[in-house]
């Protein structure tokens, strides 16, 4: 028998928290689409794509109904496009963009990820000819995303990458000048990114990985809210220990909502299941935000001291209450700081409460990086490429995943505001150190070492 | 095997069960099953026992009613048989909450569990639960917990839909959920 409070807690999960399955992701392996002729190519991957994910919105939406838990996103993650891109050149490559677009809308995902490389010690020919392809490929399709991993703890920093990336980004953003430069919302820049992510815009299907498989991703930004407010509220006030474990048993109701619903949408549609990634993925409703949690426990806003402290306690405090719950946990699994898709984190830099550098210190010990920044359009592609290096230097050492997902506003300067419309919010254009000098220190290249702790064996 | 079903309604206090149990045993009775609840000082248990051979489920009930009496407690005996269809019937249903929530007022209950009986969904349990709420903070409140089976035949959107409709009409708010997802978040 079930007893009246799981039930009312529950329903107030659901109905009052924004308790919701965030993404559910078809990771599809394209390598067996190979082929040194574009037509060819493009035609498996159409094929591939729509015969094993011609079901999937209709099955996350039964199974949301069933279960009263809405799937919110339906995406699907493919191998990075690199690997098949050897014999073609980048215009070729752009339509191989525009064919996973195609493939997208007729299943009816809102996203595909994966047009993107692995290079964090050089680069193929393939990798060359997509990295190219990605201004004009996001430009014109609406759907693809592009993750490219520059960094690793056990490689080292591939800094022509970075710089490579840097002037990738200024492109993109020019080529989306019309929509403030909003192609570099699906383009992010990794260091140790995870094989297996459900979430845009990183999401690609790792080498390794099975042929198809279902990754899940949860969220609960607004459930852990109401759940630190409630402890904050009692008397005595409770301490960090008592604190953490709220948020870890939140954590774990939270991540048991993707692992049961996961599990069930694989099943029906005879496919392995991957992971669940707990990550609290903010969106800018109000109640749905990262930010806002740093307010319950007592700080003024995200961003001032005492950030990064409790930054470190929230995304552990997730860690261990989702690592629990679930079978396989993967992907990011932590918390976002996402600047424009969070209400709380975009007013508190507003505000003035948060700058670039607070932020770089708190992606340190968060699950990702610098995500969804706005910076001055003007911002050199050398500036860009060495925010990147530092968020590098950040993953590599710390063996953790950081990544860069910048947009330099065409157009605008610190302290205006841009719009981007739907999940991807709104946020105050940030001020950035911009110097001519770091020309000369990026045009340097080569690689940075591994460090030392990447000889394990 | 014969199969025997005690109901006893009425007063709660201390020592129900022990009285019940002791004058079935004394019978050679065996209890398999018992489902009990209290409301409002009120207690109601069912005994579900396997009975030997040659016991007269009259005789049981003459004992059981000289036992109780004066006690404020009614009680009524049952022959059935114990046969294995529950258990092949229990595989084609899924278990199902409804939770309805709103300003209380007459006919709820006969509202959904007629809609409840039209699809054939059994009610396995109901609680019902008071408080103040609403826009004003101060009307009266109900909630109601449907615990269901629902055979796997049932056209889930028609039964949602129906649920949603009257639910609509009579201004409470609905939900309709699969009861793993209770368990899942809840239970280990």
């Amino acid at each position: 028998m079930l007893t009246d409070r799981e039930v009312v807690s529950t329903l107030e999960m659901l109905k009052n928290e924004h308790l919701d399955v965030r993404a559910i992701t078809l990771g599809l392996s394209l390598m067996d689409c190979v082929s040194d002729d574009i037509g060819r190519l493009t035609a498996k991957i159409l094929n591939k794509v729509t015969s094993y994910a011609e079901n999937l919105v209709s099955t996350c939406d039964k199974i949301g109904e069933k279960y009263g838990i809405p799937v919110v996103n339906k995406r699907i993650a493919v191998s990075p496009m690199s690997a098949l891109a050897g014999p073609f050149t980048s215009e070729q490559m752009v339509k191989v963009a525009q064919v996973l677009d195609r493939a997208g809308r007729e299943v009816g995902v809102d996203f595909v990820g994966g047009f993107g490389a692995l290079v964090e010690k050089g680069f193929s020919k393939g990798d060359l000819s997509l990295i190219n392809a990605i201004p004009e490929a996001l430009a014109e399709t609406s759907r693809v995303c592009s993750s490219v991993n520059v960094a690793s703890s056990r490689d080292g920093i591939n800094m022509d990458a970075v710089k490579l990336m840097g002037e990738i980004i200024k492109k993109t953003a020019a080529l989306t000048s019309d929509k403030e430069g909003l192609g570099c919302a699906k383009l992010v820049v990794f260091a140790n990114i995870p094989p297996d992510m459900p979430f845009m815009a990183g999401a690609y299907l790792g080498l390794g990985e099975p042929d198809a498989v279902i990754n899940v991703g949860v969220s609960g930004p607004g459930v852990v809210k109401k759940a630190v407010d409630r402890v904050m509220a009692q008397s005595p006030k409770p301490n960090f220990d008592q604190i953490s474990e709220t948020i870890k048993r939140t954590a774990y109701k939270v991540t048991r909502v993707g692992e049961l619903m996961g599990r069930e949408v694989a099943a029906s549609l005879g496919l392995p299941f991957g992971v669940v990634d707990l990550s609290l993925a903010p969106t800018p409703q109000v109640g749905d935000s990262v930010g806002e949690i740093f307010q319950s426990m007592g700080l003024k806003a995200i961003g001032v001291p005492g950030s990064t402290a409790l930054l470190a306690l929230l995304n552990d405090a997730v860690k261990k209450g989702g690592a629990f719950a679930s079978s396989h946990v993967g992907g990011l699994s932590g918390a976002f700081i996402p600047v424009s898709e969070d209400l709380g984190i975009g007013q508190a830099a507003e505000e003035g409460y948060l700058n670039i550098e607070k932020l770089e210190a708190m992606t340190a010990v968060c699950s990702v990086g610098l995500d969804m920044v706005s910076v001055p359009g003007d911002t050199s592609a050398a500036t860009l490429s060495a925010i990147i290096a530092d968020e590098m230097a950040i993953g590599m050492i710390n063996h953790k995943t950081t990544a860069v997902r910048v947009i330099p506003v065409p157009g605008k300067k610190a302290g205006e505001q841009v719009h981007y419309g739907g999940l991807l919010g709104w946020a105050r254009i940030m001020d950035v150190a911009d110097y001519e000098e770091a020309g000369d220190f990026i045009a340097l290249g080569g690689r940075i070492p591994a460090p030392i702790h990447s000889l394990k064996n | 095997m014969q199969n025997l079903l005690v109901t006893i309604v009425g007063r709660d206090r201390p020592g129900i069960i022990y009285q019940v149990s002791r004058i079935l045993a004394d019978r050679h009775c065996n209890v398999i099953e018992v489902s009990q609840t209290t409301l409002m000082d009120e207690f109601a248990g069912l005994f579900s026992c396997a009975m030997p051979r040659g016991t007269d489920p009259d005789e049981l009930d003459r004992v059981l009613g000289e036992a109780l009496a004066g006690s404020g407690l009614g009680h009524w005996v049952k022959a059935g048989t114990i046969d294995n269809a529950p258990a092949m019937l229990r595989d084609r249903l899924e278990p199902y909450v409804v939770t309805l929530r709103g300003p209380d007022r007459l006919g709820i209950i006969p509202e959904f569990s007629g809609i409840m009986a039209g699809f054939e969904v059994n009610i396995n349990n109901l609680r019902a639960v008071s408080m103040t709420g609403g826009q004003d903070g101060n009307s009266p409140q109900v909630v109601l917990f449907f615990e269901l089976s629902v055979p796997r035949e049932v056209k889930q959107g028609a039964f949602r839909q129906a649920l949603n409709m009257a639910a609509e009409e009579m201004g409470m708010e609905m939900s309709l959920q699969h009861r793993d997802i209770f368990e899942a978040i809840h239970r280990l």
